[in-house]
Parts: C-alpha cells; sequence; structure tokens
C-alpha cells in the first residue's frame, strides 16, 4: 500500500436545498480532479429546504472509506453550520465562515432544532460567549481552531462586477460554489481542479462554467493558500465517483437485473431512480450479443406501494427475468407477505434492503442496523433465504452481482442488508476489478413440444427446475399454497413433509456452494487473543479504528446470516479471550444472531442507535475502553 | 423459402388438466371455468404463452383446473404479479383471476392502479359479493342493510361498483357478464382477452352457499342485455374525439344495477397507449426482443457492460 501523505477531514454544510449538495459535489469532484481519493457522508433531515445538511468527509492519497469526528476543514453557506458545529474542527484546524451574519442569533434561523438549540445555548452560556454565530467563532479560537471570516455578500458583489449582475439574490444562487471555492482556496487545490468540479455539478453550458469559475477567481484572490495541498503527488489511475446506492445499481444492471420494482422511499429510492434515469444503453458493438438488441434496457417500475413492487418483482422473476426491488424499513415491513410467497413458490429475487432509523416512520434520513432481525425472520412460516450484509460501497457493488446470481441459481429471496450510511456515502474510489466479476445465467429448460411441467419434482437437495415463459415451451402452474410437483394444491400430509423438506434443504446447497469467505471475512491478526466482530457499514470505521489504535486485533466481519457460517466464525474464534461486538442498533442484534449459531458470548458490546454512523475516532476510544475496563455494554454518543 | 405451419385447432377438453374443481355444488364458479375453456379453445390460445394469475379465494383456484401456465399467488395481490409477468414478456397472454374481496377489498389499490396504466391484460372478476373461501363474510360488493346467510347482523358497508371504479380508473375496455350465461361470458372473455389494454370483465357470479340474497333468481329477474334494449349501442371509441361522449355514456350506464342490472360491453377504447407501449419509449427493444430472450451476460459469464461504458461521466 503507498505510504499516506495526505490525510485530512473537511465539512460543509448549509440549509438544505440551498446548494449544499451541490458544493459538496463540486468538492469532491474537484478533489478527483487534483488526483486525491476522497469520502464523503451526506446527513440531512427529513425536510425539502432549510434544515441544517452538510456532508462530513475526507480526503486522501490513498482510498479512503470512513471519517473522524474533527475535521481539519469546515466550510459552510449559513451561520448556522458555523453554530452547530462549533465542537467539530480540531486544534489547527479552519473555519470559513460568512462574516455578515455574524450577529445573527440563534432563534434568527428558524429550523433550528429546538433541541439542538437549547443544548448549544446550554454550551455557549457555560462558556461565557453570546449565542450567535460570533460567539462560535470565539469558541472555534478557544480551542485552537483558526476562524476565517469573510463578506459572502461583498465577493458575492465582486463577481456580480465581472459577471454583470448587480441584484444580490440573483448572485445569491453561487454561495455553494463560494462556500467550497473558498475551502479548496485554503486547502491549496489547483485552480483548475475547480472547472471539473463545476462542470460536474452544474453542467458544461459554457456560460455557467465561466460564471462559476469567476466565483472561484474571486474566492482564491480572498483566501491565502493554507493547508498547501497542491495536486496529488503521485498518478492515482482511473477512479470512479459514486455512491453506495448507484454503486448498487450498477452492480445490478452488470449482474443481469433487468427488473427493479420500488414505491419512493428514503433511502432507497434513489438507487431506482439512477436506474430508471439511463433505462437504455447501448453496447459494445464489437459484443456478439450485441447483435440481437444493440442496447441495454432496464425496466424500472414505480408501483402503487411496496406491496406492488415485491410482488412485480416476484411476477418478474417467475417469467424469468432477474428482478430486484428496493426498500427500506417501511416498505421492506409491507413486504413481508410477498417474501414468504417467494419461499414457497420458490422465486428468487434480491431485495435490497437500506436500513434506516426505525421504528416506524423513525429516523427517515439516518442510518441504523436495527433491522437484521426482521430481514431474518421476514415472512410467516419457515422457508430457505439468503441474508448477506455488505460492509462497504465497494462490498455492495460485487454483492448486489453475487446476490443476482443467487437469487436466479437457488430460487429464494436474497435480502441484501445495506444502510443509509451506505446509500449517501459518496467516495472517489479504485474502478472495481472486472475480472472478478462472473454473471452466472442458470439455464432454462426448453421442451420440445409443449408440456405440463412438473417444475417442483426435484429431489430432496436439489433445485426447481428453472421455467422462463414464452422461453421454455411449457406450462407449469406455481402456487403459494402447499403444492404437488405439479404446483397445484394439495394438503395430503406426507407431501406437506416431503416438500417443506426439499424446499429447507436447498439452504444446505447454498450453505456449501457459496465459499465461507463470501459469508465471513477475517482482517488482521488471526492469532490475536482479542477479537472486533461486526457486521454491515461499520467495516470502514473498525479497520481505521484498530489502526488508529496500533492493536494488532482480529476483525471478523459477518457477511452472511443465513445460511449463517457457524462453523468457520466459531473457528475464528475459538482460542480468542475477548469478543467485542459493535453495532449501529439498541439490542445488539448481531451480537444475539451470534451467540444463537455459535454460542459465542460478546464480552463487550458497543453500540450506537442515535441514527449516526461510528466515526474512526469515537470508535477507537470505545474499543480501547473496552479492552481496559471490560465494560459489557458501551454505547457511543457521537452526533456527526 | 416459405414453410408451412400446421396449427390444430384446440378444443375446450385440450385446456382441462386432471384436477377436479372441488367448488360446492351449483357454484357460479364453474360457469366461468367452463366460460374460459371455451374462449381459450376459440382464440385457439397456445398455452404454454397464455398465463393466468389469480389471488386468493375460492375463484382464484381456477389455474389449477387449466392446462396453461398457472400463477395462483397471494390475497389481492394477482395484478401486481401479472405486471410483473407481463413486462418479463409483452408476447405472453395475461390473464387475472379473482374475487370481489381480492380485487376490490384488499387489493383494491393494484385494482386502480391497473386502469391508471393500461397494461394489456384482462382481469376477470368473479363477483359473488361474499368472501366464499373463508366462509362468507360480507364482500366489498355486497349492499348495505343486506343480511346474507353467514354475517351475524346486516351489512354495514356501502356496495362497491366494480364497472363504474374500472371507468373511473382508467380501464380501456369494460363489460359485464353473469356466470350462469356461457354463451355470453366467451363473448366478453373474448373480446377482453383481444383487447389491447386493461380489460375488466366484471362477472355476476352467484354462491348459491353464502349470498343468499344474490341468487340465482335475483339476478335472472334483472339483468338485461344493453344492446337489446339499446340496438343503437357502441361502446367502442375509434377516434379520440368519440372518447368523451362514449365514456360519458358508459359511466351513466354503470350506474344503472338495482332492479335492472346491464351485461354487456360498456365501453373499448384501444386509442390509449398500453403500458408495455409507455415503457418501451424508454426501452424500445423490450417490444422487438422480449426482455426474458435478451442476454444478461457475454457467453463466458461476463457483463454485457463496464461502468466506464454506463457511466461514463462519472470516470475521474
Ligand atoms: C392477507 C390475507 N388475509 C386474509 C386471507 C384469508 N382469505 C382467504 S380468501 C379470502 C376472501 C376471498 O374472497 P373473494 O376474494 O371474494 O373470493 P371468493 O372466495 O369469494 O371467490 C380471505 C379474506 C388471506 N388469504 N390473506
Ligand atoms: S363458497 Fe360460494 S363461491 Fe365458494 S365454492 Fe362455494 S359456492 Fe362457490
Ligand atoms: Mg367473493
Amino acid at each position: 500500500m503507498p505510504q499516506r501523505r495526505v490525510d485530512l477531514y473537511w465539512l460543509v454544510g448549509g440549509p438544505q436545498g440551498r446548494g449544499v449538495e451541490t458544493a459538496a459535489m463540486i468538492f469532491l469532484r474537484s478533489v478527483a480532479a487534483a488526483g486525491y481519493y476522497a469520502y464523503g457522508r451526506r446527513e440531512y433531515w427529513s425536510n425539502i429546504a432549510g434544515r441544517h445538511s452538510y456532508f462530513l468527509g475526507r480526503i486522501s492519497d490513498v482510498p479512503v472509506w470512513s471519517v473522524k469526528s474533527k475535521v481539519q476543514i469546515l466550510m459552510s453557506i449559513d451561520g448556522q453550520t458555523v453554530i452547530e458545529h462549533v465542537r467539530d474542527v480540531a486544534p489547527g484546524g479552519l473555519v470559513i465562515y460568512n462574516k455578515d451574519e455574524e450577529n445573527r442569533q440563534f432563534e434568527s434561523y428558524t429550523m433550528f432544532s429546538k433541541k439542538t438549540m437549547a443544548r448549544l445555548t446550554k454550551h455557549f452560556k457555560e462558556e461565557g460567549v453570546e449565542t450567535t454565530v460570533k460567539g462560535a467563532v470565539e469558541l472555534y479560537k478557544r480551542n485552537g481552531a483558526r476562524a476565517l471570516g469573510v463578506s459572502y455578500n461583498e465577493l458575492l458583489r465582486k463577481v456580480g462586477e465581472r459577471i454583470g449582475i448587480r441584484d444580490l439574490i440573483t448572485l445569491g444562487r453561487f454561495v455553494s460554489t463560494l462556500s467550497v471555492a473558498l475551502g479548496a482556496a485554503a486547502l491549496g487545490l489547483p485552480k483548475e481542479a475547480l472547472r471539473a468540479g463545476v462542470e460536474f455539478s452544474l453542467g458544461k453550458r459554457p456560460n455557467i462554467v465561466q460564471q462559476n469559475m469567476e466565483v472561484v477567481n474571486v474566492a482564491y484572490e480572498a483566501v491565502e493558500n493554507v493547508f498547501n495541498l497542491g495536486a496529488a503527488g503521485a498518478e492515482r489511475g482511473k477512479a470512479i465517483l459514486w455512491n453506495g446506492n448507484e454503486a448498487v445499481a450498477v452492480g445490478k444492471i452488470m449482474g443481469g437485473i433487468r427488473f427493479v420494482s420500488f414505491y419512493p422511499i428514503t433511502p432507497a429510492a434513489d438507487e431506482a431512480l439512477f436506474i430508471e434515469s439511463r433505462p437504455s444503453v447501448e453496447l459494445d458493438p464489437s459484443l456478439e450479443e450485441a447483435r440481437l438488441v444493440d442496447r441495454l434496457g432496464v425496466i424500472t417500475i414505480q408501483a402503487e406501494d411496496e406491496l406492488a413492487a415485491v410482488n412485480a418483482a416476484s411476477g418478474a422473476a417467475i417469467a424469468g427475468l432477474r428482478a430486484s426491488t428496493t426498500t427500506s424499513g417501511p416498505g421492506f415491513s409491507l413486504m413481508a407477505e410477498g417474501i414468504s410467497f417467494m419461499g414457497m413458490a420458490e422465486v428468487g429475487v434480491v431485495i435490497t434492503l437500506w436500513m434506516r432509523g426505525g421504528p416506524s416512520t423513525g429516523l427517515p434520513t439516518r442510518t441504523s442496523q436495527a433491522d437484521l432481525r426482521f430481514a431474518l425472520h421476514t415472512g410467516h412460516g419457515e422457508f430457505p433465504r439468503i441474508v448477506l450484509a455488505s460492509g462497504d460501497v465497494e462490498e455492495a457493488f460485487y454483492d448486489a452481482i453475487k446476490t443476482a446470481n443467487w437469487a436466479e441459481r437457488y430460487q429464494v429471496p436474497v435480502i441484501h442488508l445495506l444502510d443509509k450510511n451506505l446509500a449517501s456515502s459518496y467516495m472517489v474510489m479504485p474502478l472495481p476489478r472486472y475480472d472478478d466479476i462472473r454473471v452466472e445465467a442458470a439455464p432454462a429448460e426448453v421442451y420440445s413440444e409443449p408440456l405440463l411441467v412438473p417444475r417442483y419434482d426435484y429431489p430432496l437437495g436439489g433445485l426447481p427446475r428453472r421455467i422462463v415463459f414464452g422461453v421454455s415451451n411449457a406450462y407449469i402452474h406455481l402456487a403459494g399454497n402447499e403444492h404437488d410437483e405439479y404446483g397445484d394444491v394439495d394438503e395430503d400430509a406426507e407431501l406437506a413433509r416431503t416438500m417443506q423438506e426439499k424446499r429447507l434443504k436447498k439452504l444446505e446447497l447454498i450453505d456449501r456452494e457459496i465459499p465461507d469467505e463470501e459469508k465471513v471475512r477475517i482482517y488482521g491478526n488471526q492469532n490475536s487473543d482479542v477479537a472486533i466482530v461486526s457486521w454491515g457499514s461499520t467495516k470502514r470505521a473498525i479497520l481505521d479504528a484498530l489502526d488508529e489504535l496500533g492493536e494488532d486485533l482480529m476483525f471478523v466481519q459477518l457477511r452472511m446470516f443465513q445460511p449463517f457460517p457457524a462453523t468457520p466464525v466459531r473457528e475464528a474464534l475459538r482460542r480468542v479471550r475477548k469478543v467485542i461486538f459493535v453495532e449501529n442498533n439498541y439490542m445488539a442484534q448481531g451480537a444475539s444472531v451470534l451467540r444463537e449459531k455459535t454460542g459465542v458470548e460478546p464480552d463487550t458490546v458497543i453500540v450506537k442507535y442515535n441514527g449516526r454512523p461510528f466515526t474512526v475516532d469515537e470508535l477507537a476510544q470505545l474499543i480501547d475502553s473496552a479492552l481496559r475496563t471490560g465494560e459489557r455494554r458501551i454505547v457511543a454518543y457521537g452526533e456527526l | 423459402m416459405s414453410s408451412v405451419k400446421v396449427t390444430l385447432r384446440r378444443t375446450p377438453a385440450d385446456y382441462k388438466t386432471g384436477s377436479m374443481p372441488d367448488w360446492c355444488p351449483g357454484c357460479g364458479d364453474f360457469g366461468i371455468l367452463q366460460a374460459l375453456l371455451n374462449a381459450f379453445a376459440e382464440l385457439n390460445l397456445d398455452p404454454a404463452n397464455t398465463v393466468l394469475v389469480s389471488g386468493i379465494g375460492c375463484s382464484a383456484k381456477i389455474p389449477h383446473y387449466l392446462k396453461i401456465v398457472g400463477v395462483h399467488t397471494l390475497h389481492g395481490r394477482a395484478i401486481p404479479f401479472a405486471m410483473g409477468i407481463k413486462l418479463a414478456n409483452p408476447t405472453l397472454e395475461v390473464i387475472v383471476d379473482g374475487g370481489d374481496g381480492d380485487l376490490l377489498a384488499i387489493g383494491a389499490g393494484h385494482f386502480v392502479a391497473l386502469g391508471r396504466r393500461n397494461l394489456d391484460i384482462a382481469v376477470i372478476m368473479h363477483d359473488n359479493a361474499v368472501y366464499g373461501l373463508t366462509k362468507g363474510q360480507a364482500g366489498p360488493t355486497l349492499p348495505r342493510g343486506i343480511k346474507v346467510k353467514a354475517i351475524p347482523r346486516p351489512n354495514v358497508h356501502d356496495a362497491v361498483n366494480p364497472v363504474l371504479l374500472a371507468l373511473a380508473s382508467g380501464y380501456t375496455f369494460v363489460a359485464r357478464t353473469y356466470s350462469y350465461d356461457i354463451k355470453h361470458q366467451v363473448e366478453v372473455i373474448k373480446q377482453a382477452i383481444q383487447h389491447r389494454g386493461a380489460a375488466l370483465v366484471h362477472i355476476l357470479q352467484p354462491c348459491p352457499t353464502y349470498n343468499t340474497f344474490q341468487t340465482r333468481e335475483w339476478y335472472e329477474q334483472r339483468i338485461y342485455r344493453i344492446e337489446e334494449e339499446d340496438p343503437g349501442w357502441d361502446p367502442v371509441v375509434r377516434d379520440p374525439g368519440d372518447a368523451w361522449d362514449k365514456y360519458n355514456r358508459a359511466v351513466n350506464k354503470a350506474l344503472e344495477f338495482g332492479d335492472r342490472i346491464p351485461i354487456g360491453v360498456f365501453y373499448k377504447n384501444e386509442t390509449v397507449p398500453t403500458f408495455e407501449e409507455r415503457v418501451a419509449e424508454s426501452i424500445p427493444s423490450m417490444l422487438r426482443v422480449p426482455p426474458v430472450m435478451q442476454p444478461i451476460a457475454t457467453k463466458d459469464g461476463r457483463p454485457l457492460i463496464t461502468i466506464e461504458r454506463y457511466l461514463p461521466d462519472r470516470i475521474v
């Protein structure tokens, strides 16, 4: 691994709907153009306009996947950002703020959370500073950070003079570009890198680019280069800028999924909308397959509810098309019966579950890992399923392909567990390795003359026939009722027993065929007597926390929960003296599954359930505390 | 060179499976089954390309008695399943069968959505105004104040009018028929299957076991054929300009449900694009090569597309 020369944490914030996302995208793309890797997690309210929203990120010359709770540079669109993040800048860091808002009181920000405001008011009073942006600036300085106030209005007027716009309200639309251009200038990013950022986020229309580049010029004139980042030294090579929703969308398409149904819900809808925005793409004309159809098309259907979404995907899969549906907790609850049907009728569909804070509507835009138990048990009755949890955006991409293969081969529901943390984390990451990708299309049976085919006549330990409607020349029956080999309803006692055995035996086949390294991954020192065990999107924060701690511990990442890899997990933990389980929920659900499946009782659980993912420094500190104190339950409070 | 394809005409018996229906003696569903058999034979449907999707109920057992592709799904959800099947292969003939409870109570949202989509499938509604399979509770089409055999007190819900709801939802073929009139049913079902767009066939289906109010006699005193009473009745929209007028007349006719019950075709309009056509606007290949027949990978198991090709604007 190349030596890390640059490792810098950043934050950009402002009112939702006023260009925070645009600002962050300009910034990420500019950083990428300067040759770095980058990461940025989006935090936002369930709100369209006005609530405080921000991106928390990192820049480095090696790939980065996690964040810390203290940043080196804070870029702000409004004063509330400066107030809300008063504890989030590291000593020696820099806050760039709008001097025009200096005297604004907390109350003047009308969409400030009452609770956050009350807590901050108390803090500011205790520190003896006024409850204004100026008071916040004072606190940053006390904590050893630098604060750089510039008048955004003055700078925008200067921009206006150069581009011939006098009206300050019209100029206000440049504030998102301005906020990150000021940051880029202070970081010392090459100015030209910003052009790529502007073109990426705002489009390539010459007049738009020119206007925004004038904003960049003004920012670079106003702010001196503090961090001296320059362009990255080493050649980074081709990389991709995307977020978890998009990586999964692309994985599905590469994995042969051709039908995606959904009912709009955060944080899943963006995955489906991304596919819908590119419904058909030209194939490489030199491909033999391009002779039949020259474009690859994916049907995306916005259903009337999740009942329709899940069952329409089921219908497409029954007909023989690779199909998927994507949702989050509330929608997944509605899908329960449809998933049970897939188990009974033996239908393979990928159900992508982007977990968010629950119960009920809960924290719609915040992260959580509280649906593991639900994913394991959704739907009535006993039936085989696959439940796989990806640890980061790169895994999520590959897993989207693998789950598509498995759904078709085993004809079972495959629940792909992800979360909001992955959904809206953007990153510049190395391009996936195509050599690692296999799309294993299961062949369909084709009969020479139309035949009534017993789809379910397979032996114990086998798999049902794969019939494609309109291709197989077969007429089959499928039923959600218990059925005979032909799919016709029958309640005979012996039949009921043997059919149930056949369906559930598929779990053993799945367990045998899918290699262990897909189910559990072990990092670090395999002889360590302490193991961190976790699952899902905590992975990168854990790996970086262990680096931070400098302890050569073992990290066991559980990926597959059904079928559960009990033997390799038990084996990995056999000589371990202490097991620390980390997860984003209250009940330590993963820890309870570990106990249930392996008999291993975690010594400590580190849990967090405030809708925010773990940060690296927070986790390093809590793991350290677990090692020293042996506490059984540690709750993380980090607010970023 | 041209090849001569010999197609044998199928008979109703060719569509029969060995399974015997387990409906009560005299159940209206027998009439519907016979009508389907006859209609399939008269249309000479290819059993391997004809898919009947049903929900749950006495009515929904029907695919097991038919030698075609049968998908017996969940209570209320046949329409979404059918949508997935039809889009996966638009060349299939897709038919939905379900009860009044299935389609208008638990599945009402899907029933409405199908009209909005105008997906090219036919919905055959077995309306017995009760929940047959759960032993006779009030169905969504049972009038208020009526006490049928198994309900403890008179019905407190008003009835929904399936024909009116279909018209309001956007179905482009709407008809009503009666389950003991095989000939009329066959005529209407054939038209519904051949119709290009979402079709509803509302079948008045006596349930002799539980619907002690809307009996065979009750229906037969009230039913009349629209075109017999009004020989000039022409429900077909041939030009989009006629749609408004024909639609209004259909709605007015649909309001008639009481002492007199019209049966026949209320409305037919093929000038509205189907859902498949709407989806295919952005995926033109799906109507030429059905999605289930399109390759998903190269022969050696590689994806058909690279990220560079799919997302050139994201490569940095
Ligand atoms: C989700 C769900 N709820 C309830 C049932 C029980 N159930 C089975 S059939 C039925 C009603 C059937 O009525 P209808 O759809 O009118 O069909 P019919 O039997 O009258 O033909 C009900 C409520 C079920 N199968 N699934
Ligand atoms: S209960 Fe009614 S609908 Fe069901 S089979 Fe018997 S008669 Fe037919
Ligand atoms: Mg009924």
